[in-house]
């Protein structure tokens, strides 16, 4: 067991590494991505301050709880992003191109190796002025303690585990159909959406954005953790959709790679 | 006449391209749909309490909903992804060895896509409009309808010709991922895809006004409520058109300095 992880870790500095040379011989398309995103944060942060010009609190929520939202949204995003959203988003593309060949040849799991080949380095430095607001806010807000720290903590890991489950099973589709972009889309979406506490929701969307497209479980759990508004049936149901979409996500994996004909090579 | 014929036959190949793809396809309406749910009870739950903010009321927030979806499904056809692809894979190659012009190439095959996109796109707001019972400010005006609709083409053009030119820089950037992320980041925020560009305050949208993002959406839907003044509409026109000639120049020359650099290495 230790033996595998200490390979796994070897091998994932080895992706990151490659990652990171390849950004250093095209700085100019790095600055700009850098400067893409750190504008998007600081656009929808802005447009969170207007918004509040003009209403005093959202379903409840007040200014200071909302941007808490959008930082954690945020910090989730990014943290999916570094990890294995890449890896998952150019699957398609290795696959009909044959390129997902040499993933089989290679003596390590094809999961692991399609999902963390690309680490974000990018997205590290964005991550920096999320945490900058997002820790400034919690010391204005109400409801935060250093207890729901390490709570928040967890739920940081069990919703990046859902996304993970989740990535995996719409990934699976990639070797039954030929473009799956769209379905990328939607996720993309859903979590601009989910940048809002999900209260501001019908029942039916919030059960929607919490069951088949879990962006609530991902992005909503963690930052109800660190507002001290977590309630148990939510605890319940983040638990209970990462055991779901774990055995759903394994076996989707496995239709998926039998379904893989190595057309493209 | 044998102008139009040739790209005639890629307007239809575009249109096939979708059609060849119906999941994907079925999925970006499905994303459409849900795209415009979300924001619809977004701004229930802002209007809950108030009657009018930032300019419109619950009415024309639900009419603007619909509007941007379809002008969005419209007008923004990524095409630059395309492009910077086959710069980067020399796939290129093959257009710039054939009579026709890559600007239009692109602009056509975007059409086909457009036409089939536009079509759906009243069937997937009939489906939004018989779930939600939301209701629709209809523009009474044949003027201003007009009006709408001329800046809706303009603002194809502007949308067109912006995007290509962010494209073309792949023949300087590897696949230009940063120019394409950056200009598709601030034209989805800046645009008003996601809400009226009123929310935010006078100083901004002033600002906004002089840059060419919320002239492929925003500013063409305030015409259609009959928000802008007949100076405003008529300088949203000027701006447009200028904007439009900007940026065709500019295309022009990057294309021309980029064929210059571009040495076939994909192929």
């Amino acid at each position: 067991m230790r033996v595998t992880l200490k390979k796994y870790l070897k091998v994932y500095k080895i992706f990151g590494s490659n990652v990171l040379s390849s950004l250093f011989a095209s700085s100019l398309d790095f600055l700009l991505l850098l400067i893409g995103k750190l504008v998007i944060f600081y656009i929808l942060m802005f447009w969170v301050n207007s918004m509040f010009r003009h209403v005093s609190d959202l379903n409840g929520y007040s200014r200071d709880q909302v941007i808490v939202f959008f930082a954690v949204s945020f910090l989730m995003d990014k943290l999916i992003q570094v990890f294995f959203y890449r890896g998952f988003q150019l699957l398609p593309g290795w696959i009909n191109e044959g390129d997902f060949d040499r993933l089989l040849l290679l003596p390590a799991n094809s999961l692991f190796l399609s999902a963390f080949r690309i680490t974000d380095w990018n997205d590290i430095l964005v991550m920096i002025p999320i945490l900058f607001v997002l820790v400034s806010k919690l010391f204005t807000v109400g409801g935060f303690s250093l207890l729901s720290m390490p709570i928040f903590l967890m739920f940081v890991f069990l919703g990046l585990s859902v996304a993970f489950c989740f990535f995996t099973i719409v990934s699976s589709l990639a070797f039954r159909f030929i473009k799956i972009e769209a379905i990328m889309r939607i996720y993309r979406d859903f979590m601009y959406l989910a940048k809002f506490p999900p209260e501001v929701f019908s029942l039916g969307w919030t059960v929607l954005l919490t069951s088949v497209v879990p962006i609530f479980i991902i992005v909503s759990l963690p930052a109800k953790a660190v507002l001290g508004l977590l309630t148990w049936p939510w605890v319940c149901t983040g638990f209970g959709s990462l055991a779901m979409l774990f055995v759903v996500a394994i076996k989707a994996w496995k239709w998926g790679l039998h379904g893989y004909s190595s057309v493209g090579s | 006449m044998h102008f139009f014929r040739v790209y005639l036959k890629v307007i239809k190949l575009g249109w096939e391209r979708v059609l060849l793809f119906r999941m994907n396809f079925l999925m970006e309406q499905l994303r459409s749909l849900i795209l415009m749910f979300s924001l619809y009870y977004l701004y229930a739950s802002l209007f809950r309490t108030q009657g009018n903010l930032f300019g419109f009321d619950s009415v024309k927030i639900s009419t603007y909903i619909i509007l941007s979806s379809i002008v969005a499904n419209f007008v923004f056809n990524y095409q630059m992804h395309a492009l910077a692809d086959s710069i980067a894979d020399g796939k290129i190659n093959s257009l710039l060895l054939k009579p026709i012009s890559i600007f239009w190439y692109h602009l056509a095959r975007g059409v086909g896509e457009r036409i089939i996109e536009l079509g759906t796109s009243f069937v997937t707001v009939a489906l939004f409009l018989i779930i939600t019972r939301a209701p629709f400010f209809l523009q009474h005006s044949p003027t201003l309808f007009v009006c709408f609709v001329l800046l809706l083409m303009l603002a194809t053009a502007l949308f067109a010709v912006m995007e290509s030119t962010v494209g073309l820089l792949a023949f300087w950037l590897l696949r230009a991922h940063g120019p394409r992320f950056l200009f598709q980041t601030f034209l989805e925020v800046l645009s008003g895809k996601f809400f009226p560009l009123t929310i935010f305050p006078a100083f901004f949208v002033q600002i906004l006004k002089f840059l060419p993002f919320g002239y492929v959406l925003y500013f063409p839907i305030s015409v259609y409520f009959g928000l802008a003044t007949p100076k405003e509409i008529g300088s949203t026109f000027g701006i447009t058109i200028l904007w439009i000639s900007t940026m065709s120049l500019l295309y022009v020359y990057i294309l021309k300095r980029g064929l210059k650099v571009y040495g076939a290495y994909g192929s």
